[in-house]
């Protein structure tokens, strides 16, 4: 033990010349939780009583899409040439990316209030009728954040695409100033990780997982409290936890919303699951292409480490967990555990034959657990509110509440967040408006291009694990794609498949060749070149790859075209038999 | 940024093969694509056999292995862009710039390409300019950006 260190061994601060430090006073340095909520009961004290308003900007990769940057350069200057004084706060969407770009204002006399499709055009009128003259925009208002309507304003909870939403994981996405932890901390962040650190032992941390019976929301519904006590009963050192934030398939953006929009949560459940799991090092592999939420979550990092929520003997606890970002580089298959853990040690991003699962052998040949994003932060929820809390919400065979993400043809697309359970009808036509008007839904593909394509009139099925299985089609991470009556199923299809068959590692035969294969006859058959015993062997194909494929992309490949043979056989004979289509995007016409 | 800066960028790095990926972004973000002695270069540091590197490096999608023409425009071709009419946008930008996906202009002034997914779904169609994501977008819209691209 060294008699006179320079910096405190535990969180770092410098020493005063001479200091003598023993065991006890070592641990006296580790911040502790009460100080953090102290500090953050002050902050927001004292903006309470400075009384100045917010404006809060959506700036996630969506908004930026819908011109939210050049919106936000127009408040700056609005708020200037107006001698406003006037708090800009970026955050994340709050799931209603239909009507970007998303402005709040946030008044000490008025409820929070969005305003909805603003453009740097309607920025004077905004800032001159919600903070000059007045205290609302009327025209621009979309809601207002409260529990019945205000001052002639609807409530954002009586809105239709809010209608069956359950907001658990996603309560701060809009409203929490994804840069400042104590505004997280504010709103109740970090108290799950301190409690479960402080007042649980790992195994009862676990316990209360088991009991909420969460599931991994990646798409595969691994259940958590058993991965997370897999890991822990392993043997190796040092054990790995992977936050899978590679989100790269095809219409799901909701881990994307959880990183820009509430990246602390994530920190935090992260944290939670390594405290349960035993394990001490990490990873958090994001899209390399997800700017807005690379730079929140190293952010967010940075701070929960200032404040030793994260790091060396957190909170004083002894547990200590390091995690390091890893960007990644693209290519779907990144995002399948086993290639992750391979471009983690710096190999060629393949999958692995899984002779030993990964919690057992994974990252470095160490006991692993690698986690999506959403389902690590369900987890401060559910130590603070108790897993018979989660299990509670949801359906008997899947419980809590999933993120779903709605686009294609639809009136209302965004993030919705509902319990499991809920019809897909209900989220399609209830919360997503159905088919833009003049338009009609035909179909609704689910689970992106391993997944399935339902019929219209089909649409009454749970939202659940195993529920879309007889369809043909899997629930998967949740991307939902509208369909309406003018296009092309065949087509769909063949773009599907084409994806496939490019993302293809190349590894494993029956993947590479097979989709291939695929590809090639279904091409055929879309300009009308195409035969039944063309369609025959397509079959077969699919029938082979499902139970051979190395990983899930040569597995789910097959689901598509099963599912559409199945529920739009006219539109393959009318390609195969008649050579037409009706679609006026099929290349048939071309 | 020659062999001597490219090697103390990557002195930083520990020479271990873990950080292969992280020492290729700083190749990829320096040069817009992997020259051939740079990805060497990467190799020597880390002590990872050539092959490797170019195998691991050639498996990623978002790397170049050659110069990136001086304008990149992609049409978003996933699902949802393409309910959205996005094969409409592409046709239009093949049209307009005279070449067809996956060439660039003999000028060497614009590379027209694609992307599976900008994951901006609500956005749809969606058209990455230069890196930038634009969504909502039209066949006019789209012509004047490219037009609006400088030489």
């Amino acid at each position: 033990m060294p008699k006179h260190p320079q910096e405190c061994l535990c969180c770092g601060i410098r020493l005063p010349k001479g200091h003598r430090v023993t065991v006890i006073e070592l641990g006296d340095h580790a911040m502790d939780f009460d100080t953090i909520v102290i500090r953050a009961r002050k902050q927001q004290d004292e903006r309470k009583r400075l009384g100045v308003p917010h404006v809060l900007v959506a700036t996630g990769e969506c908004g930026q899409a819908a011109g939210s940057i050049r919106v936000l350069e127009a408040i700056r200057s609005q708020l200037d040439r107006c001698g406003v004084e006037a708090r800009l706060i970026e955050v994340g969407c709050n799931g209603m990316c239909y009507a970007a770009v998303l402005v709040d204002v946030e008044r000490p006399d008025y409820p929070r209030v969005t305003y909805g499709y603003i453009t740097p055009e309607k920025v004077p009128q905004l800032i001159e009728e919600s903070l000059v003259s007045g205290k609302v925009a009327r025209g621009f208002a979309i809601g207002v954040w409260e529990d019945s309507p205000y001052d002639g304003l609807p409530t954002i909870s009586s809105l239709p695409f809010w209608q069956g939403q359950r907001r658990v994981i996603s309560s701060n996405f809009g409203v929490v100033d994804p840069h400042d932890i104590y505004d997280y901390v504010t709103r109740g962040g970090y108290s799950a990780l301190s409690k479960a650190i402080t007042a649980m032992s790992p195994e009862q941390v676990i316990d209360e997982i088991k009991r909420s019976r969460l599931a991994g929301r990646g798409g595969a519904y691994f259940p958590s409290g058993l991965k997370l006590e897999g890991c822990r009963v392993a043997t190796g050192y040092p054990k790995f936890l992977v936050v899978n934030a590679e989100e790269g398939e095809p219409g799901v953006f909701k881990d994307r919303h959880i990183m820009e929009g509430d990246p602390h949560r994530l920190i935090e459940g992260t944290v939670i699951a390594a405290y349960a799991a035993g394990i001490e090092r990490g990873y958090i592999y994001i899209n390399g292409e997800a700017g807005p939420s690379i730079e929140r979550v190293q952010e967010a990092l940075r701070q929960a480490e200032d404040l030793n929520l994260v790091g060396e003997n957190i909170l004083g606890s002894g547990f200590s967990f390091l995690p390091e970002i890893r960007i990644g580089a693209g290519g779907y298959v990144l995002g399948e555990a086993s290639t992750m853990h391979n471009s983690i040690e710096g190999k060629r991003p393949l999958p692995r034959v899984k002779l030993v699962r990964s919690v057992e052998s994974g990252v470095f040949d160490r006991p692993t657990v690698t986690s999506n994003v959403e389902t690590l932060a369900s987890l401060p929820t559910i130590v603070n509110d108790g897993g018979d809390w989660y299990a509670s919400i949801g359906s008997q065979k899947s419980a809590g509440t999933k993120l779903l993400c709605l686009s294609g043809n639809i009136l209302r697309s965004g993030v919705v967040e509902a319990p499991m359970g809920i019809s897909l009808r209900d989220v399609v036509e209830r919360v997503g408006g159905g088919a833009p008007s003049g338009a009609n839904l035909k179909a609704v593909l689910i689970g992106g291009p391993s997944g399935g394509v339902i019929p219209a009139s089909l649409l009454d099925v749970a939202l659940e694990e195993g529920a879309l299985e007889q369809h043909g089609a899997i629930l998967g991470s949740g991307g939902i794609v509208a369909i309406d009556d003018s296009r092309c199923i065949v087509d769909l299809v063949r773009l599907l498949t084409a994806y496939n068959q490019q993302e293809s590692c190349g590894e494993c035969t029956p993947c590479r060749e097979g989709t291939m294969r695929m590809l090639g006859i279904i091409n055929d058959i879309v300009v009308g070149s195409g035969s039944q015993s063309d369609v025959d062997t397509l079959l077969y194909l699919c029938e082979i790859l499902e139970p051979t494929s190395l990983c899930g992309l040569g597995q789910g490949a097959p689901h598509p075209v099963l599912s559409s043979l199945r529920h739009f056989k006219a539109e393959w004979d009318e390609h195969v038999v008649a050579k037409r289509c009706p679609s006026s995007d099929c290349p048939m016409r071309r | 940024m020659d062999e001597i800066k490219l090697r103390q960028a990557l002195e930083n790095l520990p020479r271990k093969r873990t950080v292969l990926l992280p020492a290729l972004h700083i190749v990829h973000k320096e040069f817009g694509f992997l020259p051939e002695w740079a990805m060497e270069e990467v190799g020597k540091w880390l002590r990872v056999p050539k092959s490797e590197v170019y195998g691991a490096a050639t498996s990623y999608a978002n790397f170049k292995l050659h110069p990136p023409a001086r304008h990149e425009v992609k049409v978003c071709c996933g699902a949802s862009c393409w309910m959205n009419g996005s094969q409409h946008l592409l046709k239009k930008a093949e049209e307009h710039l005279g070449i067809e996906i996956g060439e660039r202009t003999p000028d060497n002034n614009v590379e027209l390409g694609k992307v599976d997914c900008a994951f901006v779904c609500p956005r749809a169609p969606v058209v990455q300019i230069d890196g930038v994501t634009v969504g909502g977008m039209t066949e006019d819209e789209l012509v004047r950006a490219i037009d609006a691209l400088d030489k």
